[in-house]
């Protein structure tokens, strides 16, 4: 289903590629974005203006997008509990069937768009801090933060603001870490064994004294919260062993520091390739592989166990 | 505080009936950690202590086990040996605990997280349906979720909130909790509000690694004592105590509001209905089972049993003592009595009685013989008659190929009845319309009354006089309490049994009664107590010092003294210490108080200082637009102005190109031109046939050198004027294309003096004219190609007709030699 197209308004306001997107020149086609990409948007236009010809091979399910884009905006707009509810069980139906149940085919991607269209806001010099550091990183940032968010709200956390607020607060999660050098392939590779087994040392402890910059950071999302600051605090913790930059148990946490270990835990920090259909069971295979996060994992279950 | 070092527990209980003197030691016994001291040891710093009365000393945890308010943290006596509060004193005497309340008690668990200020009226209302549903008293936890919720988000002013409960088989654990990190209440604050919750047990505590503040509050059944409880922790440390327990459960579910059939006052009538129906059965019980009569065994019997589920444990006394005390039941009978008596001011009664006729029960009636086999032959044969109807009943032996055939047994009785059911509800029914129609509306004579309905049913029914007066009664009986129930249905159940429960009442004064005198006893040994500290006090001081008493026990004495005032100035200056320290901590807190408020001050100082910058700034900022709008708009008409001279060379340009074109696309020339070769051809042909005649070849010849020499002048300046136009044409273009680069780099000029923004359209519509010159010029261009084509095509017909020429006068020649 994948749809070759080219229109520059909708990059533009997309900001992340939906595809792959070639450059077709006299002497062979260039890959010049991969999908979930964040677009060269001057590049693209430079190339457009001087005749080039561009295309986009999109992989995402527009339809699946607006629908819950919209189902977002009623979000926005709702002021009592119970159509938040309604709207809770439109979204995650869709949801749980791709991520959870495993079966009904889907990508990130569309995801990935629903929550950025609705959710992303920040302010522009953070953007260029972070994707001018790491595009791998900003990437990995739509991902993880998407997915945070639509697992608190099926949690349970129901109001839009809250949302949007962890949303970017979990976006520039990482921020602590370009505030002295740019993200270096050693510190790639310190994260990604963190995530894996155990994080290094050094960086837990610059984890741990970097930790006062938090609160600032998150100002500067316009976020003041304590919920999401223990949360960000956490996101590194190892809550299974106890052995994360604070040493903190699962036994001592509410669930969002415990589910955004767990998000944390699932996206390498490597860079993400986005294929058709990849979103299909990665909850699920994680809960299976994973003998932790038994609450969350026993919450979705009951919830959304139809398939099983 | 680490979980290797031992914990020291100290506790120190008076000798009382409600705590077992080795309750902790045993409690503790399967924690190798815990130690439990029932004595004081200078040795051993103690962790914890463990007391019933007022500690003022060292130990900075000390646990309460009592009942009075005056003491915090505190657990009821009532409340030890309960597992859920075993969860509380684990947690409190610093044990490893779980903030995930599912791993803590079993049961159904629940969750959901109120992450809107105006969301917490819609879980208010999924707890309340929730626990109705499953028989707690909704209220009180509805209040206490309230009251903790509005703490969190208006004291403290946090969002979103986790909800999380666990419901028991008779309890309930609800847990609220968020994220804190820097706790501004103090405990006795903290204390203080959670005392004034009235559930059974509010444990509470700050996790310090976490930086979560959670409140517990569990509402155990039949339970009276109390438990609340705040303690600082310093974190947990295990992943969860409790992990099997996740594998058998399924009901980790999202709240969503339960669906209820809430009956709010329907329930004062129904009530006593009941009440009065299974008073009415277990007495005809009662007579006919007399000496082996068993309470319990026949309240289970009773053929509706979720009616008897639905009353409450006090419904069930009072219907206990009723049937086991005469003097109750007296007490019961004379207040129907007089309900009844009631009755028959009322109007209508007789359709009254007729209605209650129409709600009796089967049962009500079979319960009056003593085995339903009786009842189906006496009463279920008398609705045979009436119907005509024939039951298939009997022992079977003339009936044996009917499926329907009975054999007495239980089972078949049992479907004897169902059977019978319907044809009683018939029966019934007719018997109502016939009492209503049969009595002059207007009847006030309730004992006339009586006696008609007692004639009518045992004439129906076929009951014995006994069971018949028995059957009257209970439905005047029900018509009564119906009556009385309706006329104050704003009033309790309670209210309409107040005469009845008389006797409740007083058994409840005289365990007052006992209470009290138990504190008598209390207060006089204290007394007792006190007057014997006062007495030997006094001893001390007013023994005599001289006389009889050597300097020995004198000095004996004295020191004994010494030591009393010792000691008592000891407790003194620790409970002036103590309040000290409340002092203390109350000025720093008044301190800290006024250096936030001294903080807030300077803040909002330097942001109202700020906000002046900021406001110079802003008129600077104004200033400098303006400006720069001054000098925009400038651009603006420059650029204008700019515009519209581009446009004019647009239009001359045009103008002059089409002249161009238009002198290109001539046709005088064309038609001059071919005029010219037509000419030459025509010559040619003359040439031809002159030389095809052969005739008068010199007159010819010279006629022939003449014309040779015209159209050679004549190609000459044909081509040279071609050349020439042509020429011409290409220098026009190289001017053309020079303009039209002028202009292009006019227009890219002027966007970037723009920006591309201010006079776009107008740019946009030069561009567009610039397109169309250039159309015109790749015209032009197109055209000019033509005409070279044409030219050319031109220059090699006269090229050829030249050759021809030079040919014919060869031949021309030829013939000429010839001649001569």
């Amino acid at each position: 289903m994948t749809e070759i197209t080219f229109d520059l308004d909708k990059i533009r306001s997309d900001k992340i590629l939906s595809g792959t997107l070639y450059w077709h020149k006299k002497s062979g086609t260039t890959v010049i974005g991969n999908c979930g990409d964040l677009v060269n948007i001057d590049l693209v236009e430079k190339l457009h203006s001087g005749g080039s010809v561009l295309s986009l091979e999109s992989i995402a399910d527009l339809d699946l997008i607006n629908k819950h884009i919209t189902n977002f905006e009623k979000l926005r707009e709702s002021d009592d509990e119970l159509s938040r509810h309604i709207i809770r069980k439109e979204v995650i139906s869709d949801f749980s069937d791709i991520f959870i149940n495993n079966v009904k085919s889907g990508s990130q991607i569309d995801w990935w768009q629903i929550c950025f269209q609705t959710f992303y806001d920040l302010p522009e010099d953070l953007e260029n801090k972070i994707a001018g550091n790491s595009l791998i990183i900003y990437k990995r940032a739509v991902a993880v933060s998407s997915l945070t968010v639509l697992m608190a709200f099926s949690l349970g956390y129901l109001n839009y603001s809250f949302l949007k607020d962890l949303y970017n607060s979990v976006f520039i999660t990482d921020l602590e870490l370009f505030e002295e050098s740019n993200f270096a392939p050693h510190t790639f590779r310190q994260l990604e064994h963190g995530r894996v087994l155990s994080l290094d040392e050094g960086i837990g402890g610059s984890y741990v004294s970097k930790s006062s910059l938090i609160k600032a950071n998150l100002k500067k999302v316009n976020v003041e919260n304590e919920a999401i600051y223990s949360m960000i605090r956490y996101h590194h913790e190892n809550l299974a062993t106890g052995q994360g930059p604070f040493k903190i148990y699962e036994s001592e946490v509410g669930d969002l520091p415990s589910l955004y270990t767990l998000v944390q835990k699932i996206y390498p920090y490597t860079e993400i390739k986005c294929e058709k259909d990849d979103a299909r069971g990665v909850l699920m295979s994680f809960f299976k592989e994973n003998k932790r996060y038994i609450k969350i994992k026993k919450i979705f279950e009951a919830e959304f166990k139809q398939a099983a | 505080m680490s979980l290797k070092e031992k914990l020291h527990i100290l506790c120190l209980l008076s000798d009382s009936e409600a705590i077992e003197p080795d309750y902790f030691k045993n409690f503790f016994s399967d924690d190798d950690v815990i130690e439990v001291h029932n004595s004081q040891d200078k040795e051993i710093s103690f962790d914890v202590l463990i007391t019933d009365t007022v500690y003022e000393g060292d130990i900075d945890k000390v646990l309460y086990i009592s009942d009075s308010e005056k003491l915090s943290p505190r657990i009821s006596p009532e409340l030890l040996g309960h597992q859920v509060t075993s969860v509380t004193l684990k947690r409190f005497v610093g044990l490893d605990s779980s903030i995930n309340i599912d791993s803590l008690y079993e049961g159904d668990f629940k969750n959901f997280k109120v992450t809107d200020p105006f969301s917490i009226g819609h879980y208010q209302d999924v707890i309340g349906a929730y626990l109705y549903r499953n028989n707690f008293d909704y209220k009180k936890l509805q209040d206490s979720y309230q009251s903790i919720i509005k703490f969190i988000l208006n004291e403290l002013e946090l969002l979103p909130i986790e909800v999380e409960f666990v419901r028991g088989e008779d309890y309930v654990a609800l847990q609220i909790h968020s994220a804190i990190s820097k706790l501004q209440k103090t405990s006795t604050e903290i204390t203080e509000f959670i005392s004034s919750i009235d559930t059974t047990i509010v444990d509470t505590y700050y996790l310090k690694s976490s930086k979560e503040l959670v409140f517990n509050v569990i509402l155990i059944k039949d339970i009276v004592g109390k438990a609340v409880v705040f303690n600082d922790l310093e974190k947990f440390n295990s992943v969860n105590p409790n992990l099997s327990f996740y594998e058998n459960t399924e009901s980790f579910v999202k709240v969503e509001k339960d669906p209820v059939k809430f009956k709010h006052d329907v329930n004062t009538k129904s009530v006593i209905e009941t009440v009065r129906k299974v008073i009415d059965w277990l007495k005809d019980r009662k007579y006919i089972l007399k000496d082996s009569f068993v309470f319990e065994n026949e309240l289970e019997k009773f053929p509706e049993s979720q009616l008897v589920k639905g009353l409450k444990q006090e419904d069930l006394d009072f219907i206990r003592k009723v049937i086991s005390d005469y003097k109750v039941e007296e007490a019961y009978e004379l207040s129907i009595a007089g309900a009844s008596d009631d009755l028959c001011s009322d109007q209508d009664f007789v359709k009254k009685l007729g209605e209650s006729l129409k709600e009796i029960e089967l049962y009500e009636v079979s319960s009056l013989f003593e085995n339903d086999s009786d009842f189906i032959q006496v009463v279920g044969g008398k609705f045979d008659e009436e119907n005509e109807v024939t039951l298939v009943k009997g022992n079977g032996e003339d009936n044996v190929e009917d499926e329907n055939t009975l054999v007495k047994g239980e089972q078949e009785t049992h479907d004897d009845i169902i059977k019978i059911q319907s044809t009683f509800n018939e029966v019934r029914n007719d018997l109502a319309t016939i009492f209503i129609n049969s009595i002059d509306e207007g009847s006030t004579d309730l004992i006339e009354v009586k006696s008609q309905l007692g004639e009518l049913v045992s004439r129906k029914l076929g009951l014995s006089k006994e069971q018949n007066e028995r059957l009257v009664s209970k439905i005047v009986g029900s018509c009564a309490i119906e009556k009385t129930a309706e006329e104050s249905k704003s009033s309790s159940r309670s209210e309409h049994f107040t005469k009845l429960q008389n006797e409740k009442l007083k058994k409840i004064i005289e365990s007052k009664d006992e209470l009290n005198n138990k504190l008598k006893v209390l207060l006089s040994s204290a007394k007792e107590q006190l007057s014997a500290v006062r007495e030997t006090d006094k001893e001390i001081l007013g023994s005599p010092l001289g006389d009889d008493s050597s300097a020995e026990s004198k000095s004996k004495k004295l020191e004994q003294l010494l030591s009393f005032k010792n000691r008592e100035l000891k407790a003194k200056t620790i409970t002036f210490e103590r309040k000290e320290q409340v002092f203390e901590d109350e000025l720093k807190r008044r301190d800290e108080r006024i250096h936030l408020l001294e903080r807030k001050l300077l803040e909002s100082k330097t942001e109202k200082s700020q906000l002046f910058e900021e406001v110079k700034n802003d008129d600077s900022q104004l200033k400098a637009l303006s400006l720069e709008k001054d000098q925009l708009e400038n651009k603006l008409a420059h650029s204008e102005q700019k515009s519209i001279e581009l446009a004019n060379t647009i239009v001359e340009l045009k103008r002059n190109h089409e002249s161009e074109v238009e002198d290109l696309v001539k046709p005088e020339i064309l038609n001059a031109e071919k005029e010219k070769n037509n000419f030459l051809q025509e010559k040619i042909k003359e040439l031809e046939e002159m030389i095809n005649s052969k005739g008068e070849p010199e007159s010819d010849a010279a006629n022939n050198v003449q014309l040779q020499k015209a159209l050679q002048d004549m190609t000459d300046s044909h081509e040279k004027a071609l050349s020439l136009e042509a020429k011409k044409h290409e220098q026009k273009m190289k001017l053309l294309n020079g303009k039209v680069i002028e202009l292009e780099k006019v227009i890219s000029k002027l966007k970037g003096a723009q920006g591309g923004q201010v006079s776009g359209t107008k740019l946009k519509q030069l561009e567009r004219n610039l397109d169309k010159t250039r159309e015109q010029k790749d015209k032009a261009i197109q055209e000019l190609a033509d005409k070279k084509k044409e030219a050319h095509s031109y220059k090699q017909e006269s090229a050829m007709l030249q050759n021809k020429l030079s040919e014919i006068e060869k031949k021309l020649a030829k013939y000429e030699k010839k001649a001569a």
